[in-house]
């Protein structure tokens, strides 16, 4: 039991060391960042303490998948399996154990202490036979594979338009269209293999203004329902405006995200691309820079596998 | 056609190839035996482009990614994605926009499920059949036969036929070699790295009994099982 947790704490090691910090480095900026967001989200989320152990469990579920597990289960006799399991779940849930127990909510570390014991026995199946219909598949594969994956999101979102309309709470509605937009951003997060653009016979210029083009596009077609019918409900010049700025936004942030990408390709961890998006938001002027440079920089990294 | 000379890839001190030299014309089937390891995927990765190398790879159609099919081993799958996008996405990368995908889906495969429901002979077929799609003029199939199915390994040897038939270029390795001697006009044994020597069709006996000559007792004696 011991050599696979371990393995498994080198592989983080490895993995940091490849998103280009050191692991000590990596583990201090972990603990700070989840006690600040903890502290954010027990500030500002009402009954915090049940989506907090939501949350967690939510972690849990990935270590829950069947391959996995079934490779566990392979390797090691049943109550080793099962003992490898709980010190697994127990190991993550601890730090929002911690945490709740800093805000006094034992109730809460119980539950969470349990569920996550009782969580081993579950196992997911990423092999889906339903599949989810989309509006692109004349240009796969961001869009289709992103919006199977965030389709949860994206209606929560469709659902938080509808109900700023209901309570013509209109803020709440370009929320929603903001967060969507952020969620696009994400299809484009992490990098393909190598093999899928090698098999483009175009420029690394054309290349990058085609899938830029297509993001465009299917993030409009993605966006429209709520931008419509907030303009629809509301048809005011500055929430119109507003629209249209958060759409502007929305499809530089898709920009960033995609020269980010490529930036750095074909590597998996992109930490250029992260801290781009996060500097643009914080202060937009510095787009200026960011975009020539982000382009010239993925063009050198395309040119190696596309010319 | 494909021209290639000196050409070495290391991997940190590590030299997997050590200065290969070949050359192919169209209308060829040429094909690659050699133990794990010899370095035969490595050479079809320097061919195709994807790994950086030392020495000169010339093509006389232009560029070779352009006019190149590359299978390889183990095709990398897009989660969340069914076998049409996937198809696709192919078309797509070599501007073919209307493609008709399920008219030409030779091997049968339930396009409109998930690919990483796909067994490893499907994601196979699927791939090969993409790269098929894209109509291309030289084609690298890295062991495509490991893990397909009789009847798909049948339509593959057809394929490969059809292929030289329409004079395009066909390097492939496998290790039934059998089938190998089957299809090739061409073998070249790849060994640690290095091109061995070429066998025409005529001297493939003479290759069987050179690779079955290597030790197999020997190295099954060294498992000490009891």
């Amino acid at each position: 039991m011991k050599y696979i947790l371990k393995l498994q704490l080198t592989l983080i090691n490895r993995e940091l060391v490849y998103f280009g910090i050191k692991p000590i480095l990596g583990y201090l900026i972990s603990v700070f960042a989840f006690i600040f967001f903890s502290h954010q989200f027990f500030q500002k989320v009402l009954y915090p303490e049940y989506f907090y152990i939501f949350f967690s469990l939510s972690i849990l579920l990935y270590l829950n998948e069947k391959r996995r597990n079934d490779f566990l289960k392979l390797l090691y006799k049943n109550n080793e399996y099962f003992k490898i399991r709980v010190v697994e779940n127990l190991i993550i849930s601890l730090p929002f154990e911690i945490f709740l127990l800093y805000k006094h909510q034992i109730l809460s570390v119980f539950l969470l202490f349990i569920s996550s014991i009782l969580l081993v026995f579950y196992i997911t199946r990423n092999k889906l036979s339903f599949v989810l219909p989309t509006p692109f598949n004349k240009k796969p594969f961001e869009f289709n594979i992103g919006f199977r994956s965030q389709f949860l999101m994206i209606i929560f979102c469709y659902t938080i338009t509808f109900i700023s309309i209901n309570v013509k709470n209109f803020n709440l509605g370009l929320f929603s269209l903001f967060l969507l937009h952020f969620i696009i951003t994400i299809f484009y997060y992490k990098s393909e293999e190598k093999y899928f653009v090698w098999i483009f016979n175009q420029s690394p210029k054309k290349f990058l203004i085609e899938k830029i083009l297509t993001s465009i596009k299917y993030s409009l077609i993605l966006s429209s329902p709520i931008s419509i019918s907030l303009i629809i409900f509301n048809p005011e010049l500055q929430l119109f405006l507003t629209i249209l700025g958060i759409q502007f936004l929305g499809v530089v942030l898709i920009i960033i995200s995609i020269l980010g990408k490529y930036s750095n390709f074909p590597s998996s961890s992109n930490p250029v691309q992260m801290f781009s998006i996060i500097f643009s938001i914080s202060f937009p002027p510095i787009l200026i820079l960011v975009i020539p440079f982000l382009y010239m920089k993925s063009i050198k990294k395309l040119k190696y596998i596309l010319e | 056609m494909i021209e290639i000379k000196n050409l070495k890839k290391s991997f940190g001190e590590n030299l997997i190839l050590k200065g290969v030299n070949l050359s192919f014309s169209e209308g060829n089937i040429i094909g690659f035996v050699g133990s794990n390891g010899s370095g035969k995927t490595t050479l079809f990765n320097c061919i195709s482009g994807l790994e950086k190398h030392e020495g000169t790879i010339t093509y006389s159609g232009g560029k070779l990614k352009n006019d190149l099919g590359f299978l390889q081993t183990e095709p990398y799958i897009l989660n969340k994605i069914t076998g049409n996008e996937y198809l696709q996405l192919f078309c797509n990368s070599r501007n073919l926009d209307n493609t008709d995908v399920d008219s030409q889906n030779v091997f049968d495969l339930p396009l409109n499920k998930f690919v990483e429901t796909y067994s490893t002979g499907m994601r196979k077929k699927l791939t090969l059949t993409g790269i098929l799609l894209q109509k291309n003029k030289v084609y690298i199939l890295d062991e495509p036969f490991n893990g397909v199915d009789m009847n798909g390994n049948l339509i593959i040897r057809e394929i490969i036929f059809k292929l030289k038939e329409l004079n395009r270029l066909v390097l492939v390795s496998s290790h039934i070699f059998s089938t190998l001697t089957d299809i090739c006009d061409l073998i070249y044994h790849v060994n640690n790295g290095e091109i061995i020597k070429g066998y025409t069709k005529m001297n493939f006996i003479e290759l069987e009994s050179e690779m079955s000559s290597s030790s197999v007792i020997n190295s099954v004696s060294k498992l000490n099982l009891l």
